[in-house]
């Protein structure tokens, strides 16, 4: 039941782009088409669960030699070789889904959301299990999320918006109204 | 020096970020309940962008353009390793507010943004010109923010215990209120902008 | 173990973290390098190379979605060199020059955007939903009256990648022809086909359909000439681009503004204010003699040769438009006429007070000059056969059928009987048969215009229609009309139940005797007034019809010179080698 709670929690109650502000930068800008944002949620999806497990063995190693401060470099650092490794291999291997993920793939080496959720790993101490579960379910928030911005965003392109509020304005009002029926989840537990 | 000036004050107004250069917005959000707190990562920001922005600079001839990405992050992710320990050091109280989004600074698209647009492109000057501006005014949009959310959202004044409002807007100091905030700054600064 | 490491943090601070940075840099290089060799994914460098000749825009003019992927598909030999429609002969050649191969011509095209309704427009209803024109368009086909103009809501501008497209004051969007490659995203999006694209064959071979936006004296007009865009042209100075729309569709403009008795002007809209009508006529001849009083005379734009040979038999106005068009559309012509001279009825039916011989051989002289072969006092018996003219030609048009005035005066079933390949044609009360339509016989490479070659203005109508199928058969092409074509002089009633409002009388200052109504009884070559100033003040008086637009008195707009895609066409087609 614990991981019950913890995924309905990464989900809806602490969604990680809408609670948590983690993953702003690519929701703006990959949300404007469906396919796209559809592209971006799976390629965080795939690519945090296992920067996770990856980062928890690194910060195992780190916290043998006592230098615990060094984890945002080695994150870091982990996450872009990563990344960087996940498009050789789908290149080759699943070509079709790396045409379909196309530059959102690099993108995510920046994207805070993946970072953020390995960051959280260490501080809410999870196990190896926990922190697995707490990322691809953090990750489906996350992609949840896009995926509702995306398909009322591009409805917003053919309203009648007032200029100032064009593109990101509107955009982000939105995010908060979204935001807003999410908080609707939190008796939920 | 006009150069400089330049590029030191398009940070300032035309091109702030996030308003106006729309990047480096997760941040932006989530530290903004309080004016404090604004200030605080405004100026952690600035000073990774301008020692990123100096050291990329200074190296851009070196680092082969294959690996530059990488590089940039490791130089930029090793400032922010000594901004988070100067901090826990020092404002051992607004490092524990801001949280998790001191180590976020490294993946911050404004810092990195700006390593990869302008610093691998410009003599060390003028970088730091640019860092100095973008990073100025970016903790100046996060100070305004954090000021509205602050005096609405919790009804003190800023760095004081005065309460102004009886009732204030608790939406503004939780996630929908600060993204709604956001966008309606967004909008306003258009407005004035365009004037 | 942690009371090693206490120690050297202890001692030296910087070993640690050091050691492991080193320790994970070195095994993620060390993955990545195994992993790059691994899985390595060979490139075609034929592709790359390719994917660096194209623009890299991403526009999807070719129909690919994306460069990348569109240089797949020439190397694999999909689609051929010259795909890149965007990027135009420049980028053909480069592509072609990175695999190897030649390159064949590709007809430029450009956008054009035919309506000129905005705030003119009526509309059938107030629309607030999404800002869409492929939205508005599905409620009832968008609400204008007319159902075939802009709908306004910059769908097209949207859509083109090149920014050649911006919303104008005036509530129409703007072309700017400089940015414009033709890569026809704009055409595809418009739910009225308002905005199309078009090459220079497009444009000579167009006729009318029922969902065009046509003015009153357009749908007079036999020959189908864009009268309000010369009349606008007109008004503005332009007249050497008057000369090119005429000629789009009349090679004999000289000729005709002697005699044609200008059926636009009883269609022109001033008669539902029983105001005189816009002398449409009187303009045309203006500056069909404009041009021929010039030193240096521009040549009509003709296409590339095409390698393809057309034979036509009568050299009369048909045959001489039908001679004019398959030149220009790049196809090697040769005349044959039994007769010593060209001209056919015009010259040897039709009184010299109403065609002035020097006028006639002027004109013919102008149209044989682009290139086209003649062959005069041709014989019916030796020269005119078809089995002789079959294999030296890839298509023959035969427009002969005034049979009284051949010199042997033989019968049109002596002398189809006489020829084994003329045999299978098959004859009706007289004439060949041939598809009313298409113009095609029974032998497929054979046209024939039939009895429909009698007076001049629809004679030379039959010989467009006549270019028209054998360019189409040259191309392997489907002959038949789009549905909805006028192929014929058609009326389209909505046009005729406008109620002309707002509009006041503007007298002309021409006399009440013309000379184009009075040519059928008195003289061609009258003295007239033929000055720039009066015809500037009778294109002034056009109102500037679509369909059911007009310009009442409170709209008359002054337009700034606009390059018009004819314009753009003929200044890419004169550039290139």
């Amino acid at each position: 039941m614990e991981y019950f709670t913890l995924i309905v929690s990464a989900i809806f109650i602490n969604n990680v782009l809408l609670m948590r502000y983690l993953g702003l930068c690519p929701f703006l800008g990959v949300s404007k088409k469906m396919e796209t944002a559809i592209g971006m949620a799976f390629a965080v999806i795939f690519v945090l669960s296992m920067a996770s497990f990856i980062t928890f063995g690194v910060f195992k190693l780190l916290a043998i030699a006592k230098i615990e401060y060094i984890r945002t470099l080695a994150f870091i650092l982990v996450i872009a070789s990563l990344v960087q490794f996940v498009e050789m291999f789908l290149k080759k291997v699943i070509p079709a889904l790396y045409k379909a993920l196309g530059i959102f793939l690099p993108l995510i080496t920046t994207n805070c959301a993946v970072l953020g959720v390995c960051i959280i790993n260490i501080n809410e101490k999870f196990t190896l299990v926990e922190a697995l579960v707490f990322s691809v379910a953090s990750a489906a928030g996350f992609g949840l999320a896009l995926i509702l911005f995306a398909g009322i965003r591009e409805k917003f392109e053919l309203a009648r918006v007032p200029k100032p509020l064009q593109g990101t304005g509107i955009g982000l009002i939105t995010a908060g109204l979204i935001s807003l029926s999410f908080f609707a989840f939190m008796g939920m537990i | 020096m006009s150069d400089l000036k330049k590029e030191f004050l398009k940070g300032l107004w035309s091109v702030i970020p996030p308003f106006r250069f729309v990047l480096g917005l997760c941040p932006v959000l989530a530290v903004t309940t309080t004016m404090e707190n604004g200030i605080g990562m405004g100026v952690a920001a600035t000073f990774v962008l301008v020692c990123s922005n100096f050291l990329v600079s200074a190296l851009r001839n070196i680092i082969p353009d294959q690996v530059r990405v990488a590089c940039y992050i490791v130089i930029i992710a090793t400032f922010v390793v000594v901004v988070e320990m100067v901090m826990k050091a020092y404002a051992p109280a607004l490092s524990e507010s801001l949280g998790i989004f001191i180590p976020l600074i490294v993946v911050n698209c404004l810092i990195l943004g700006r390593a990869e647009a302008f610093a691998k492109k410009n003599p060390v000057a003028l970088s730091v010109a640019d860092g100095l501006g973008m990073g100025i005014g970016f903790t100046m949009s996060l100070t305004a923010l954090g000021f509205i959310r602050e005096l609405f959202g919790k009804g003190v004044i800023p760095f004081t215990e005065i309460q102004v409002l009886a009732q204030p807007f608790d939406f503004l100091q939780k996630a929908p209120g600060a993204y709604v905030a956001l966008g309606l700054m967004l909008g306003i600064l258009n407005v004035i902008g365009k004037k | 173990m942690s009371a090693w490491f206490d120690s050297i943090n202890q001692s030296m601070p910087w070993l640690s973290p050091a050691l492991v940075m080193i320790a994970v840099g070195a095994v993620a290089a060390a993955v990545l390098a195994a992993a790059s060799k691994v899985f390595y994914v060979e490139v075609d460098p034929r592709v790359t190379a390719v994917d660096e000749a194209l623009p890299g825009a991403n526009c999807g003019g070719c129909g690919f979605a994306g460069c990348t992927a569109c240089a797949e598909a020439i190397v694999a030999g999909q689609i051929p060199a010259n795909a890149c429609i965007a990027g135009g002969e420049e980028v053909t050649a480069k592509v072609a020059a990175a695999l190897g191969v030649e390159v064949a011509f590709v007809e430029p095209k450009v956008a054009e955007h035919l309506c000129q309704g905005a705030d003119r427009a009526s509309r059938k209803y107030y629309y607030d939903g999404a800002l869409d024109c492929r939205a508005l368009a599905e409620f009832y086909g968008g609400d204008l009256m007319c159902h075939h103009g802009c709908l306004g809501l910059e769908t097209c501008v949207a859509a083109c990648t090149f920014d050649a497209l911006h919303m104008g004051d005036d509530d129409l969007p703007e072309l700017d022809l400089e940015k414009c490659v033709g890569c026809g995203n704009c055409e595809r999006v418009c739910p009225t086909g308002v905005i199309r694209l078009y090459g220079l064959s497009d444009r000579l071979l167009h006729f009318n359909r029922f969902d065009e936006c046509l003015a009153p004296c357009q749908q007079f007009c036999p020959l189908q000439i864009n009268i309000p865009a010369y009349v606008e042209l007109a008004d503005q100075g332009r007249y050497q681009e008057v000369v090119n729309v005429i000629k789009e569709r009349n090679p004999l403009p000289l000729i005709c503004g002697r005699v044609c008795p200008a059926p636009c002007e009883s269609g022109c809209r001033r008669a539902a204010i029983k105001d005189e009508p816009v002398h449409h006529n009187y303009i045309k001849r203006f500056v069909a003699d404009w041009e021929m009083a010039l030193p240096e005379r521009q040549k009509p734009l003709c296409l590339p040769d095409s390698g393809k040979k057309a034979a036509i038999v009568g050299g009369g106005p048909a045959g001489l438009s039908a001679a004019y068009y398959l030149r220009r559309l790049g196809h090697a012509v040769t005349i044959f006429d039994e007769n010593p001279e060209l001209g056919g009825t015009l010259r040897y039916k039709t009184p010299e007070d109403r065609v002035p011989r020097k006028i006639l051989d002027f004109e013919i002289r102008e149209i044989l000059d682009l290139g086209i072969e003649t062959r005069c006092n041709a014989s019916l018996e030796k020269d005119i056969r078809l089995s002789k003219l079959d294999p030296d030609y890839d298509a023959v048009f035969l427009v002969m059928d005034d049979w009284d005035m051949t010199v042997e005066q033989r019968s049109l079933s002596d002398w189809v009987d006489a020829d084994p390949l003329a045999k299978q044609l098959k004859l009706t009360k007289g004439t060949i048969d041939a598809d009313e339509e298409t113009l095609q016989t029974a032998i497929p490479k054979i046209f024939s215009a039939g009895k429909k070659a009698r007076a001049a203005a629809p004679a030379i109508r039959t010989g467009r229609q006549a270019a028209r199928s054998i360019h189409r058969f040259f191309n392997g092409q489907d002959l038949r009309f789009p549905p909805g074509t006028f192929y014929k002089p058609t009326k389209i009633p909505e046009s005729f139940e406008v109620e002309v409002v707002g509009v006041s009388k503007k007298r002309t200052g021409l006399q009440p005797d013309l000379p184009a109504k009075e040519g059928k009884k008195g003289s061609a070559e009258m003295d007239l007034p033929l000055t720039p100033e009066l015809m500037k003040a009778e294109a002034d008086r056009c109102l500037r019809c679509g369909t059911l637009c007009y310009l009442n008195d409170d709209q008359q707009k002054k337009r700034e010179h606009k390059q018009t895609a004819l314009e753009k066409l003929e200044s890419w087609l004169r550039e290139s080698p």
